[in-house]
């Protein structure tokens, strides 16, 4: 057999044991897992916004069931590009005091669940 | 373990043909031997040119097609991991105390949804290549293994001669066939 003849043999055999290694080296999606097991909270209802002095607010809100929540995160929205947390408060009314007039600004409120699930959040126009 | 499983098939498999060949005569193990190595050049050495050109036009599209859709199955597969990975790294974090957003938790579960339907497309896809591919190689070392030369390795006829040994000598005798 020539040298050259020899050489071709040669890649061709180790171009096709590298192909086989290529297929079957490759990893497979392994189970899909299981969804999370979490409770995700209500989303807060009749969020309303009240203006009884200067930079003072007083925030209600409804929540359908309580008892799956944990607590309610309270953010300004519209001074920054992420919305700011401000508190977190444990019941459905809270007043609140800032040190400027957020007048056309937005207040966010969402609920976290007792698995600490954040849920959908709702948002209401300071007056 | 399937890995392993594979990888100990198709070791078996070219040792089992590379056996075959070498239980075939000379000039036969080597065109089986190129067989191997590339459809169509067993036959192309035989003088088979025509059933050279269709298994190695079918062996350069399995080919091909097996390594594009390999890639494309190996990306959606590490998207399906990464997407995986940070899905449960969510339950740790849960775990911790750390507050989670549902909708992060959703849009996550969402897209290892998506990248796992589409691996198992992808993976259907390299399956077929995969199929078609053995099925190339098959019909090939069959072919060549039944096939006889195109020229010069015709087996003899029987000469039609023969010697009978007589008490007082020998016969040769010659049969002609019309």
């Amino acid at each position: 057999m020539l040298p050259q003849t020899r050489r071709i043999r040669g890649f061709a055999l180790a171009a096709l044991a590298a192909s086989l290694a290529f297929v079957t080296a490759c990893p497979k999606q392994e189970d899909f897992p299981a969804a999370l097991d979490v409770i995700v909270p209500p989303t807060p209802e009749d969020f309303v916004i009240t203006n009884p002095q200067d930079n003072d607010y007083d925030l209600n809100w409804t929540i359908s069931d309580p008892g799956d929540v944990k607590n309610y995160r309270l953010y300004l929205v519209g001074l920054g590009l992420a919305p700011e947390l401000l508190a977190e408060p444990t019941t459905t009314t809270y007043p609140i005091t800032l040190p400027f007039d957020a007048g056309g600004l937005q207040f966010g409120l969402s609920a976290v669940s007792t698995d600490n699930v954040e849920g959908a959040m709702v948002v209401a126009t300071v007056p | 373990m399937t890995r392993g499983k594979t990888m100990r098939a198709t070791a078996a498999l070219v040792a089992g043909l590379l056996a075959a060949s070498a239980a075939t005569p000379a000039g036969a193990a080597n065109s089986v031997l190129l067989s191997i190595l590339l459809p169509g050049l067993g036959q192309a050495e035989e003088g088979h040119y025509g059933k050279a050109a269709v298994f190695a036009s079918a062996a350069f599209i399995s080919w091909t097609g097996l390594f594009a859709t390999q890639v494309n199955y190996s990306r959606s597969v590490e998207k399906y991991e990464d997407e995986k990975r940070v899905y449960l790294h969510y339950q740790d974090e849960l775990d911790n105390g750390s507050v989670v957003l549902a909708s992060d938790i959703d849009a996550t579960y969402n897209a290892m949804s998506e990248a796992y339907s589409k691996a198992e497309d992808e993976e259907t896809w390299r399956n077929v290549f995969i199929g078609a591919l053995v099925v190339t190689y098959g019909l090939n070392l069959v072919d060549v293994l039944l096939a006889e030369p195109e020229s010069g390795e015709q087996a003899m006829e029987p000469s039609g001669m023969s010697l009978e040994v007589k008490r007082d000598g020998f016969r040769l005798v010659r049969t002609i066939r019309f």
